[in-house]
């Protein structure tokens, strides 16, 4: 793997592993997709999506708590 | 006995990624030791981000993209042990993404072969090398084996024990056997353990 294209990988990563807010986890999704589409052959990132699909489902179950409680 | 459509080359079904689990399933709950929280349901996801994604209550959930023959077999069964994991619920894996990912790979690496002559299941062995060298969750599984070593303990027994502990409770239950090590070991294993906890607990790398 190609330097630039590893440190891409490291920085997606790290991104998706300490997303907290919904504005941190879109960006990290943004950038995922982005690099699958770009690098197809690397689909093993993939596996970071798990926990950040996670965070998303858990604050997106918040957000629809407080509507119901507003 | 495991069926693979890799010379159909199409995609798997869910229903055939369903069988699948209900082999993988009753193996894993042997190895492991722990019944599977897994009610049978798979739903393959469209143009998810994901491998596989086990949420908090009884499916499982694979992207859609990710099922190619060969490797979804490792995928499904990193799922299915953390169906297997003892209290895996939000608020616990949030707050310690690590010490559950970790040990869930760490695993699937360490009974796949079992699991895999059981099921006359081939993969790839320069796959497998490929999938385990570049895996995300390399940083957490290096700490671990850190631990690991510094409280000698043995692999896999080492994370047996720890999957079929609490999630939230993983970090205490080493610190109490780093506590019982002789003066001369214990001061080490306190050491890589806590340098492991600031990776483990939210995903974080400060550290490395």
């Amino acid at each position: 793997m190609k330097t630039q294209q590893a440190e891409e990988r490291e920085c997606i990563i790290e991104m998706a592993l300490t997303a907290n807010t919904m504005p941190e986890i879109v960006a990290a999704e943004h950038r995922l997709r982005e690099y699958i589409t770009a690098h197809p052959e690397d689909r093993n990132i993939a596996d970071v999506g798990e926990p950040l699909a996670l965070r998303r489902m858990g604050l997106e179950e918040d957000a629809a708590l407080s509507e119901k409680a507003a | 006995m495991a069926t693979d459509d890799n010379s159909a080359g199409f995609p798997a079904t869910q229903e055939q990624i369903g069988a699948e689990l209900e082999q993988i399933r009753p193996l894993l709950e042997e190895l492991t030791g722990l019944r599977s929280n897994w009610n049978g349901s798979v739903v393959l996801v469209e143009n998810a981000l994901f491998k596989g994604l086990k949420p908090y209550g009884c499916d499982i959930r694979i992207g859609n993209r990710f099922v190619e023959p060969q490797e979804r077999w490792t995928t499904l069964i990193h799922e299915m042990l953390h169906a297997c994991s003892a209290v895996y619920n939000r608020v616990d894996f949030e707050q310690n993404v690590g010490w559950e990912e970790g040990v869930v790979e760490r695993l699937q690496c360490a009974l796949r072969t079992e699991i895999f002559t059981r099921l006359t299941v081939h993969v790839d062995s320069g796959l497998l090398l490929q999938l385990d060298t570049e895996h995300p969750f390399n940083r957490y599984i290096a700490v671990l084996e850190q631990v690991r070593v510094a409280l000698e303990a043995e692999d896999p027994a080492f994370y047996l024990e720890l999957l079929r502990t609490p999630i939230k409770e993983r970090y205490g239950f080493l610190l109490a056997r780093a506590l019982q090590l002789s003066a001369v070991r214990r001061a080490g294993a306190v050491r890589a353990l806590s340098s492991a906890n600031v990776i483990l607990q939210r995903g974080r790398r400060e550290g490395l």
